[in-house]
């Protein structure tokens, strides 16, 4: 068996389009994302940056942080050259924050994916196999679904939550992604599983 | 299983891991969620709104930087120096027994007090770039400039001035004794006749140091050319001689340098006619209008006048308005016709005035210096006049039999009455407000309302508390009489457009950005004072309270909408609630001359001219002063009182009118700025 599984071969086709669900189920979320802060951003929530450095000052006061909160405030007497370069740094801040909550749930939905995808590839005991991966993969999904909604909630914490006015273009701009991620994992997971546990009417679909 | 387990372990780890990564997290975790709420409207901090004008800086020095610059005007008109116009008289010009020189008369090595006080003059600018000028009652119209190619067509008024100044210069930085030239005992072709040859002294200066160099030879040649018009006895409009609102100091009035510190000598017997009649039947007051149009006291200079009592001997041609057809004789030489001698000068004492015009710090430097010079001047510490009652005149009927007699001045500064103005500059003003946020930057007070839940700024009561110091006293019954007092919107940049943001800018005003909406705050000037919108700030107050100025401002919230306003808060006093400075002397010296007086001494000098001009010697009773009093008629006419010479014809309205041309309607008591910022919801 061991041989005969050693002999197996993918198709090329298969291994491509594979790849093509992962590129596109994968792109989706960052489109979303670079959609959302180069956008939407600047022509439907203009102006809305929350001072994300001062709260993250507040959480972590790290000299860093506290130079960066500084910088993103401005006194209520403040010159408008003082206002307009603090509004400038808040709201970079803002954006790299979002960016960066987004990039790295992002990447840990693949990340984990691909693991889970690794760990449940070998063409031994087909059948156990694959309710081992099932099992696997709903685990799998579930820490995706924590880790998105870490992410979504450390923004909402951050930065988000003080934004006045929240509406449905904010939550479209910042948390889409969140919702992305882990729907895209499931369609790579369930789309283009490993060969070995994937069928046609089987649970992991093959392409 | 397996991977379950791993799976388990793997969330056990990393759940472990989280926790012990944020172990200081719960101390902060309560100030992140008690984070404030970002503001739901545009930011209008990010407005530019400009600041407000800084301190008011120093009026400019007369003169700039640099050396201070004196103009030292000097009266040359024929009553100045004693001269009688008439080349044929009764008296002649110069004899053993009578003699001219009025103010500047010399004996051998007497000479009037007038030099002493020329030299004080002088050494009190010490150190200062000074110039003479000459002025009498020679003319230099605009019309002859032109003609003479001295003044382009189209030369402004300004110019023109300059160009006279130039013309009518004398000397430049002279050393003392150049005074010494202005006095003879013969006075024929001296300083003071009528063109003197000491007009054309601007063709001796280097060009360099004239105020127009490039035309100092046209200039040179236009003088010769007016002096010799004079001389062949065609003056003309070169001549002001009798004209009653043409006389030397209004034409030196009309051609100062502002700029320079001016000092003026003139002959009250000079002052012709002070104030008028219009054709329209306005009442004119000559100099007043001269120093409005000018705006000498609108350039924050001030006027600075003496009174000198000075010795005089000389022949009095005029006397204010009435012109003489035989001068007037005052003072004379002491001559004995035993002895065919000259012993010594009976001089008469006369009024001089000087006018001292300038910045009020140079002025007072200026007359602190001159004082300074006059009281250490030995020339002007002798007794002089006639001894033993040999000089005699009538006043009010009576014989007056003049005493010897010194110098002595009286000093009046006449300035635009200031009151210390509280701006926001000043020191120890206080703006303050219990319902809104005050700050200050630099000198400019910024009261910040932020609407309440409503979306409506409160209603507030600002008080700005004004320091004693710089009150004037009596301030509080002055309060009553307040003019111009309230509180304006000078400007405001209020929110007047939201449009959606597609990438344009709007043309006008400044556009914040907020969602997908660009909100755009335009500038208004003079907000609200057509009466369409009700003015968000009245002045409700001004009080004394304590010692120092309370003023209250009532602010109403329902009328304000977000942005800036800049409040200006003003109160002003009536010019006249500021009274001036007793000078009693003014009036003592003052002598009011009518026209029935003027006609009297007039027909008098003619019947002289009828009667005495072609006798051998002159009638005793006119050898001086006309005599004493008597009650017997001279062909006719009884003899009428002696001119008051001695005294000032019309000082008291020549400080009148100049007090009146430094006198403003209101003196402004508050000028109070500060911004209103109305934040959005």
């Amino acid at each position: 068996m061991a041989a005969a599984a050693r002999r197996i071969r993918i198709r090329r086709t298969n291994r491509l389009k594979c790849l093509v669900c992962y590129l596109v189920c994968f792109a989706l979320p960052v489109l979303w994302q670079f959609i959302g802060l180069w956008l939407i951003y600047p022509y439907k929530l203009a102006a809305t940056a929350p001072n994300a450095a001062a709260a993250l000052a507040r959480l972590a006061p790290l000299p860093a942080l506290a130079n960066l909160a500084q910088r993103c405030t401005a006194a209520a007497d403040a010159a408008p050259q003082a206002v307009r370069a603090a509004m400038a740094a808040r709201e970079q801040s803002w954006l790299a924050l979002v960016a960066a909550c987004a990039l790295a749930a992002w990447l840990v939905t693949l990340i984990a994916q691909l693991i889970w995808r690794g760990v449940n590839h070998k063409p031994t005991q087909a059948a156990r196999a694959t309710q081992a991966a099932i099992l696997a993969y709903r685990l799998n999904m579930l820490v995706i679904w924590l880790c998105n909604a870490a992410f979504a909630a450390a923004l909402w914490f951050l930065g988000a939550r003080q934004i006045a006015g929240f509406a449905q273009w904010d939550a479209l701009c910042y948390f889409g992604v969140y919702l992305l991620n882990p729907l895209a994992a499931i369609c790579v997971s369930r789309l283009a599983a490993p060969p070995t546990l994937s069928a046609r009417h089987g649970f992991f679909k093959r392409l | 299983m397996p991977v379950l387990k791993r799976f388990a372990l793997a969330l056990s780890c990393l759940i472990g891991l989280m926790l012990l990564s944020a172990c200081g997290m719960p101390e902060n975790l309560s100030a992140l969620l008690s984070a404030p709420k970002e503001a739901s409207g545009p930011d209008l901090r990010l407005l530019d709104w400009p600041e407000v004008e800084s301190a008011p800086t120093a009026v400019q020095e007369p003169g700039g930087e640099g050396v201070l610059r004196v103009d030292l005007w000097l009266d040359a008109s024929q009553v100045m120096g004693g001269i009688s116009p008439n080349e044929t008289g009764l008296y002649p010009h110069f004899s053993r027994k009578y003699r001219e020189g009025g103010f500047h008369y010399r004996l051998g090595n007497t000479v009037g007090m007038y030099e002493g006080v020329l030299r004080g003059m002088l050494a009190a600018a010490e150190g200062s770039r000074t110039r003479i000028l000459r002025y009498g009652n020679e003319r230099l119209p605009d019309d002859y400039l032109a003609a003479q190619g001295v003044a382009g067509e189209n030369a402004t008024a300004s110019e023109l001035r300059s160009l006279r100044r130039d013309m009518l210069t004398y000397a430049i930085d002279p050393m003392p004794t150049v005074f010494s030239e202005f006095s003879a005992e013969d006075m024929s072709g001296s300083f003071y006749s009528l063109g003197s040859p000491a007009m054309e002294r601007v063709s001796r200066l280097a060009p360099e140091m004239l105020e127009n160099p490039e035309k100092a030879d046209a200039m040179a040649a236009a003088v010769s050319a007016q002096r010799s018009s004079i001389e062949a006895g065609g003056g003309g409009a070169l001549l002001a001689v009798g004209d009653d609102t043409d006389y030397p100091l209004l034409y030196a009035l009309d051609n100062l340098d502002l700029t320079r510190l001016s000092v003026i000598v003139c002959d009250p017997a000079a002052i012709r006619r002070l104030s008028g009649v219009s054709a329209d039947g306005t009442p004119v007051d000559y100099v007043q209008s001269l120093l409005e149009e000018r705006g000498v006291f609108d350039a924050g200079l001030c006027v600075g006048l003496y009174a000198f009592t000075l010795d005089y001997m000389g022949q009095m041609g005029s006397f204010g308005a009435a012109d003489f057809s035989e001068p007037v004789l005052w003072g004379k030489l002491s001559y004995s016709t035993k002895r065919q001698a000259i012993q010594g000068a009976l001089p008469m004492p006369r009024t001089l005035l000087c006018l001292v015009v300038g910045a009020p710090d140079q002025v007072e430097a200026y007359t602190e210096a001159l004082n300074a010079q006059l009281s250490a001047s030995p020339a002007l510490r002798e007794l002089r006049g006639p001894e033993k009652g040999e000089l005699v005149y009538t006043q009010n009927g009576e014989t007056v039999t003049q005493q010897p007699f010194s110098f002595a001045y009286r000093y009046l500064q006449i300035e635009r009455p200031t009151l210390s103005c509280h701006t926001q500059h000043t020191a120890g003003a206080v703006l303050s407000c219990e319902d809104g946020h005050i700050s200050t930057e630099g000198s400019l007070s910024t009261l910040t309302l932020e609407p309440a839940d409503g979306g409506v700024p409160p209603d507030c009561t600002l008080t700005l508390m004004l320091p004693q110091s710089s009150l004037p006293g009596g301030l509080d019954k002055a309060l009553d009489s307040l003019v111009d007092s309230g509180a304006s919107v000078q400007a405001a940049l209020l929110l007047t457009q939201e449009l959606p943001i597609t990438g344009d800018t709007p043309a006008n005003g400044q556009a914040l950005p907020l969602r997908d909406k660009l909100y755009v705050f335009t500038r208004e000037d003079a907000a609200f004072q057509s009466g369409e919108a009700p003015n968000p700030f009245r002045l409700t107050g001004l009080r004394q309270n304590g010692g120092a100025l309370e003023a209250e401002v009532s602010v109403s919230g329902s009328l304000l909408r977000p942005g800036y306003y800049r409040v200006l808060l003003t109160a002003s006093l009536p010019g006249n609630q500021l009274g001036w400075e007793n000078a009693p002397w003014v009036d003592e010296l003052n002598v009011t001359l009518t026209n029935e007086q003027i006609s009297e001494w007039e027909s008098f000098t003619q019947l002289i001219t009828q009667y005495d001009r072609d006798t051998p010697s002159v009638p005793r009773q006119f050898q001086h002063a006309w005599g004493a009093a008597t009650d017997s008629a001279y062909h006719g006419m009884p003899i009428p009182d002696f001119p008051p010479v001695m005294r000032a014809p019309g000082l008291s309205e020549l400080v009148s009118q100049l007090r009146a041309a430094a006198t403003v309607d209101s003196l402004p008591l508050i000028r109070y700025v500060f911004d209103v910022f109305v934040t959005g919801s």
